[in-house]
């Protein structure tokens, strides 16, 4: 009788799996026609979405030729909401300087110039605030992560971590507005120049974060 | 009706500094045409043509109302 159990060797047994990571969010092959890119969630054609899951027809300036952009984000379209509100409120102050006799006073013409160049001042003001918006994107490839910030029209800052320098990468969702309408905020650490891409108001933060920690873990086994 | 300083009417001042206001405005309007090009130029979204036309009408509006302003005040 031996002294130790020596177990037999099952010969069926099959050698395990490396263990694969939680159900990845990305497809195995980057979508290359447009049939694989429809069956993705997230993808649109919109052009005035604000998640873009392997966008077609949008390109930046430093991209590289074999640099595959994955997502395209700017802030929820909820965040318009306030300026929107607040032309239309401006739209009606001629109107009603008009009906409380402002103008009565002033010589013929004034009036016209005046309501003119109040609803000059008023576009601006809209349009400002909309290419602010549409074109403060953050942008995700398959090699790196891009911020694009415009501010005041006049001044312009692109920054960029590659995905092998992200340490960390975390996101919340907190307040009525933001848990209704599912966005949040998506912070991306780096070693990188710049110390943290923030990700404002953008939707789905959940899923950004976890295409980012898939753009990772596929770089990494590269 | 306000009686003229100096002999020059109040009207001609306010026509003058509207004017004035009005052409500084036109130089925003300019830069904006030029920014949305520099944007587009960095960034092409797709809906690039719009918003180029959209930056024309505002210069166009910028324009008009600064020779409504020189021919009616």
């Amino acid at each position: 009788m031996p002294d130790v159990f020596v177990s037999p060797k099952n010969e069926s047994q099959k050698p395990v799996a490396p263990e694969e990571p939680a159900s990845s969010v990305l497809p195995e092959e980057s979508p290359v026609t447009e049939i694989e890119k429809s069956k993705l969630p997230g993808h649109t054609h919109s052009p005035l979405s604000a998640f873009y899951f392997y966008p077609d027809h949008i390109d930046f300036e430093s991209r590289s030729k074999e640099e595959k952009i994955v997502l395209l984000l700017r802030q929820h379209l909820i965040v318009n909401v306030k300026w929107i509100l607040v032309t239309i409120l401006l739209l009606f102050v001629p109107a009603t300087m008009a009906a409380f006799g402002v103008f009565s006073s002033l010589p013929v013409g004034f009036e016209l110039v005046i309501t003119m160049a109040w609803y000059l001042i008023t576009l601006a003001y809209a349009f400002e605030n909309f290419l602010s918006w549409f074109f403060n994107v953050y942008i995700v490839t398959n090699m790196r992560v891009v911020d694009v910030d415009f501010y005041n029209l006049i001044y312009k800052e692109v920054s960029d971590a590659n995905l092998d320098k992200i340490q960390d990468v975390t996101y919340n969702m907190g307040g009525v507005a933001r848990t209704i309408f599912n966005y949040g905020d998506v912070f991306v650490q780096t070693a990188a120049e710049v110390a943290e891409f923030d990700f404002v108001a953008v939707p789905n933060p959940d899923k950004v974060a976890k295409i980012i920690e898939d753009l990772i873990t596929k770089d990494k086994r590269k | 009706m306000i009686n003229p300083i100096f002999g020059i009417s109040i009207w001609l001042v306010i026509k003058i500094a509207a004017l004035l206001l009005l052409a500084m405005y036109l130089v925003f309007a300019l830069i904006m045409v030029r920014q949305i090009r520099l944007m587009t130029s960095t960034l092409s979204l797709g809906f690039d043509a719009p918003i180029i036309l959209l930056g024309y009408i505002h210069l166009a509006f910028a324009v008009l109302v600064f020779l409504a302003a020189l021919i009616i005040l």
